[in-house]
């Protein structure tokens, strides 16, 4: 035993109250959209203002999933409508801080928003919801979970594939890729947060590395959106299983809330003297197609509109009579 | 002077020519597919490189995640550390001042440094009252403090609480973590601790377990592709452009990190340098060109065999022409294949022409150059085939010169040859080109008539009589010759070919006795007079 490890344990022996409780970062699916983030003086007041050398109608920073579904789309409205747009590739921390610096029109989202992410003068329009599948190595016998037994494998409960049944003796290799975490939705769906996963998962930074770890390690379970599974395909193939019977594809299913886990999608605009009209008449596009996007497996605000969703405004804050008992 | 080249070229040996032209062709084809093959490679390789670097990159970035989180994770241990709480309780919450202390030295509300290295290298621990003054601080390091994080605001707070804040001051990206400290105070006022680490080439080092990996490390602004630290400054300094890397290093990969809050966007790029690739790339040329070498020679060795078994053809060709004594006139330029060739057509001509006079020879008398007997019964077999099946009539003349036995007795045989030469010529000049005169020896000759009746074989025979009857002029002398003439016609005398000889034979003693010059075969009268003297 080396001598960091005992200096470790030795701080660990002398602390007290070393239980770590679990603690939720706020709320699991969605946060109060009332409650606007305090902000210093005069920044209301401050206008927005692109970065230096960018000359545009219209500045938007995407995270990178919807940077992948939605460049393209935005380009081309930009062509067809004549309008200067420059499309930024990011995450939805760097919208965030873009927004905060008051640089750019629109951020975009591929979380529930956090309650910093609320700033004032900010409007949230969410696009729609697609989930995010329990990936597995293709080889992986496993073809179905409960969502009782999904949150097994990643809280350490199920520790071996044989409790599930199945033939493999081997020890379960769960992988997460806990970001975002004051953010509500998506992994949060799985587990409220980031103490409730156990001792043995690798938290990989970046989405590639979840899909190249999945698909290289055939005793690794992980989740992440079809859409990323797609797009980094180049990093290896991995297998989605199903939740209680309902593939991840079963965009029916995540509307009634028989799929659990999802991600939101949301853009900004602003209000008040920073209303840019040409970002208004872009989020509207995209507000106006967004059933275009079923190739995603992504279901639209209109469809969860019509299927009981609570919206706020433009943005969903709530499932249609369902309350999550997280363990 | 490209006939110039062009014969140069042509003449020289087949041997240099088939090594030029392998070279030639060889260096061409190398040139062509070693393009193809080196664009190919260089991507394959790099393909390959970037798999097998993939794998590297993803640990890159998984120390690298591990040890941004464990910021966050040391904030939320530290936040619950006994003495640090007791020390808040006890003794902080009673002091006013707002005097910040700075240690050097972990202060009793940290654990010791090895506990401390083991978590994170923290560069700067902050202790900050509810009023957001920072009341103590203890830095690893000898820079001072940012003044920005002399400030906290509650901005900060929020957004480094619980999570990883990344934030770019003065050029340098930072990494905060906050955690409110649990305390029990009578106020209700919390205080908070903040770490802080810059991500400089210090922190990259320890993230990669030591700068002595192979691979390199750099966290790139998202935005404007530039460098803002790497794990080996002297090589990639802050401010590079990123086009700059990529072209001396292969990048094997790239990602964003997403920690939920942050003022930058930072590409995490793993690198490695392209010398090895280059170094790779000439050994795989230089392969290729020793695969070239490789396969010229033998095919050098074989191109030999090759010309010297065509040259020693060439040898034994020459000494065939010698021994022969054959005097072939042939083209001796161009290489030992043009050669051969050369040899080949004039000796093959020489045969044919060989072979025709044979054949010459063979059917036709060597004096006069007229068919002989052979070639004679030839011709008449196929005449006498036509004549029964188109029915036709034709005729047989059998001709003996007259006074030919004394003029070879007197004149000699030279003269009697010139004589029986010059009557070949006059028989020849008075017959159609479908009848044929042969010699049969001696002064006796034939000649058959096709198509002829007896009245056009009867003219025939006159002008014969008649040309043969000019006299003949030779070496000075003025010859008279005559001419018998007998003649057998078919089908009116018979059918027969052997038949039709014998009655023209007859009917020629006939005509030579009578002096009649010529004499149609006459089954009454013809041998009769002759049997009879025998």
């Amino acid at each position: 035993m080396n001598h960091s490890i005992l200096a470790l344990i030795t701080f660990l022996l002398i602390m007290p109250g070393t239980t770590v409780l679990a603690e939720h970062g706020g709320d699991i699916e969605f946060t109060d959209p009332k409650l606007i983030f305090s902000m210093p003086k005069g920044w209301a007041d401050k206008p927005v203002k692109y970065e230096e050398g960018t000359k545009a109608d219209v500045v938007i920073s995407l995270d990178q999933q919807s940077y992948v579904a939605l460049k393209d789309k935005i380009l081309t409205y930009a062509e067809k409508t004549n309008t200067r747009i420059v499309v930024k590739e990011g995450t939805c921390g760097f919208s965030r801080s873009h927004l905060e610096k008051k640089t750019i029109d629109i951020g975009g989202f591929c979380c529930s928003p956090g309650h910093s992410d609320r700033l004032p003068d900010l409007k949230f329009h969410t696009l729609g919801i697609a989930s995010v599948a329990l990936i597995v190595h293709p080889d992986n016998e496993l073809k179905n979970v409960t969502f009782q037994q999904a949150r097994d494998l990643f809280n350490g409960n199920i520790e071996t594939w044989s409790q599930l049944g199945l033939k493999n003796p081997y020890p379960v290799v769960p992988v997460v890729r806990l970001h975002c975490k004051k953010r509500a939705g998506h992994w949060r769906l799985l587990l409220p947060n980031e103490d409730r996963f156990s001792i043995y998962v690798h938290d990989v930074g970046v989405i590639p590395d979840m899909i190249s770890k999945v698909a290289k390690e055939k005793n690794a379970i992980g989740f992440e959106t079809l859409l990323m599974a797609k797009e980094y395909k180049t990093k290896g193939n991995v297998k989605p299983i199903t939740i209680d019977g309902i593939a991840p594809e079963d965009t029916d299913a995540l509307i009634r809330t028989a799929y659990p886990i999802y991600r939101t999608y949301g853009i900004t605009t602003w209000t008040g003297k920073n209303k840019n009209p040409h970002a208004e008449k872009l989020v509207r596009y995209l507000l106006d197609t967004a059933d275009d996007m079923r190739e995603y497996h992504f279901v639209s605000h209109k469809k969860l509109r019509a299927a009981g969703w609570e919206f706020f405004g433009n943005e969903l804050v709530g499932e249609p009579e369902v309350i999550r008992k997280m363990q | 002077m490209f006939k110039k080249v062009k014969r140069f070229f042509y003449n020289l040996p087949i041997s240099i020519k088939m090594t030029l032209i392998t070279i030639l062709v060889g260096t061409m084809i190398w040139l062509v597919l070693n393009h193809i093959q080196t664009a190919q490679f260089t991507s394959l390789f790099q393909e390959r490189l970037q798999d097998r670097f993939s794998k590297n990159a993803e640990e890159d970035r998984y120390r690298f995640d591990q040890s941004v989180k464990a910021l966050h994770r040391a904030a939320k241990l530290l936040s619950e550390f006994s003495p640090l709480v007791h020390y808040i309780e006890q003794d902080m919450s009673n002091k006013k001042s707002v005097n910040t202390i700075v240690h050097r030295r972990p202060p009793v509300w940290l654990p010791s440094m090895s506990v401390l290295r083991d978590m994170v290298p923290i560069r700067y621990s902050l202790l900050v009252d509810s009023g957001l003054n920072v009341r103590e601080i203890f830095k690893t390091t000898r820079q001072p403090l940012p003044d920005v994080l002399l400030k906290p605001t509650p901005y900060m707070l929020e957004l480094s609480n619980d999570q990883t804040y990344l934030t770019l001051i003065d050029g340098i990206p930072f990494l905060v973590a906050s955690k409110t400290i649990s305390i029990e105070n009578k106020s209700g006022d919390n205080f908070y601790l903040i770490l802080v680490t810059p991500i400089d080439s210090s922190f990259l080092i320890y993230t990669q377990g030591g700068a002595e990996r192979g691979n390199i490390i750099a966290l790139l602004d998202g935005q404007d592709q530039h460098v803002l630290t790497s794990s080996k400054p002297e090589i990639i300094s802050t401010g590079m452009s990123a086009n700059n890397i990529r072209e001396a290093y292969l990048v094997t990969d790239t990602a964003f990190f997403d920690y939920g809050a942050a003022d930058l966007l930072i590409r995490f790029v793993s690198m490695t340098p392209t010398d090895d690739l280059k170094a790779l790339e000439n050994t795989f040329i230089l392969r290729g060109i020793v695969a070239a070498i490789a396969f010229i020679i033998p095919f050098l060795l074989i191109m030999y065999w090759i010309t010297h078994r065509i040259q020693g053809l060439n040898k034994r060709i020459n000494v065939f022409i010698e021994n022969m004594n054959l005097h072939l006139f042939f083209n001796s330029q161009g290489d030992e294949l043009n050669k051969l060739e050369n040899r080949f057509v004039a000796l093959s001509e020489e045969i044919i022409e060989e072979t025709k006079l044979l054949e010459h020879q063979a059917l036709h008398d060597s004096l006069t150059k007229l068919p002989n007997r052979s070639l004679f019964n030839d011709r008449f077999d196929i005449a006498l085939k036509d004549a029964k099946r188109e029915g036709h009539e034709m005729s047989v003349m059998i001709l003996d010169l007259d006074k030919f036995k004394e003029i070879n007795d007197i004149l000699g045989h030279h003269i009697g040859d010139e004589v029986l030469k010059e009557v070949s010529i006059r028989f020849a000049k008075t017959l159609r080109a479908t009848d044929t005169v042969a010699r049969f020896g001696g002064d006796e000759f034939a000649i058959l008539l096709t198509n002829s009746n007896r009245e056009q074989t009867e003219r025939v025979a006159k002008k014969l009589v008649e040309v043969i009857r000019t006299p003949i002029e030779t070496d000075g002398h003025k010859l008279d010759v005559g001419t018998s003439i007998g003649i057998a016609m078919f089908p009116e005398h018979t059918k027969d070919k052997q038949s039709l000889l014998q009655f023209a034979d007859r009917a020629m003693y006939d005509a030579k006795r009578g002096r009649t010059g010529y004499k149609f075969y006459d089954p009454e009268t013809t041998g009769i007079s002759h049997i009879s003297s025998i």
